[in-house]
């Protein structure tokens, strides 16, 4: 009799456990991580360029101008206010949703919440160029 | 009494076994959902020139997954408008547009890449694959959801 109780005792407790799978749910939350992107050329008077990335998770993308300099001059970097703009790629050109006048700085100049996607990021000369510029942007996205 | 003791072990037993094999075994039927792709609602033109050895590319959304249809309808202002030249369909990458399918062509009527996509921003590039001697226009018209 005993016996006969160990074995459905045993069988109880088969029966509570089947069908359960134990899992356990991540409790952690972390930041998305993010990539930097430098990109750089030459922009002359009255241009504008625009470089594409893509934002594989939601999240803050920045965009900063690092430098700005005469053609050929590593030495010295320009203060000149050129537009810097966020947007997506459309048609031959980068359709900006969001635009502001920027000096090379190292603080980002442009951020802006994103959705994954296919983005761009623009630069333009304003107006304030004399002569043709090299320049370098850091943009960081998820 | 014993005989009833061995009966009801065999019985627990012969339970155990049954359990152990419907244990972990979920009787679901899972089935793929399969989705259609929307046709194309939309038609944008890519009109552009291509020089010697050069390339162009042009950028468009895709608001749904759904079919894309492109057609490389015109080439113009060469000696030969059926020279081919190469039509590709990709992502906006950088200062291009990084290709994921690709074809050298010559213009027709006809779709020269279709397929289904997911939502996202595509790109159009044409490029010339050698056969330029001058610069070229031409005409792509990008059907899409």
């Amino acid at each position: 009799m005993p016996r006969v109780f160990l074995i459905a005792l045993f069988a109880a407790t088969m029966c509570a456990a089947c069908g359960k799978d134990t899992t356990t749910s991540p409790t952690t939350t972390s930041a998305p991580s993010k990539t930097a992107e430098v990109f750089g050329g030459t922009l002359g008077i009255g241009d504008s360029q625009f470089y594409s990335f893509s934002a594989y998770q939601a999240g803050t993308t920045d965009a900063t101008p690092l430098s700005l300099r005469p053609t050929g001059v590593l030495t010295t970097t320009l203060a000149t206010i050129v537009g810097l703009g966020l947007g997506t790629p459309s048609g031959t050109d980068c359709a900006l949703r969001s635009a502001t006048p920027a000096a090379p700085a190292l603080m980002k100049q442009l951020s802006v919440s994103l959705d994954p996607s296919t983005y761009c990021v623009k630069i333009a000369d304003i107006g304030n160029l004399t002569t043709a510029v090299e320049y370098t942007v850091q943009v960081v996205h998820p | 009494m014993k005989t009833s003791g061995k009966t009801a072990a065999l019985g627990a037993v012969a339970g155990l076994a049954l359990l152990a094999i419907a244990c972990g075994k979920d009787n679901t039927t899972s089935t793929t959902p399969t989705q259609t792709p929307a046709a194309p609602t939309a038609i944008e033109h890519y009109v552009g020139t291509v020089g010697v050895g050069g390339s162009g590319f042009y950028s468009f959304s895709v608001p749904q997954y759904g079919t894309i249809n492109l057609t490389l309808t015109q080439v113009s202002g060469v000696d030969d408008p059926a020279v081919q030249v190469g039509l590709g369909l990709g992502v906006p990458s950088g200062f291009g547009c990084t290709s994921s399918t690709t074809i050298t062509t010559a213009a027709g009527s006809d779709p020269q890449i279709t397929g289904a996509y997911a939502i996202g921003v595509y790109c159009v590039r044409v490029y010339d694959v050698g056969n330029l001697t001058a610069s070229a226009t031409f005409d792509v018209a990008i059907a899409h959801p």
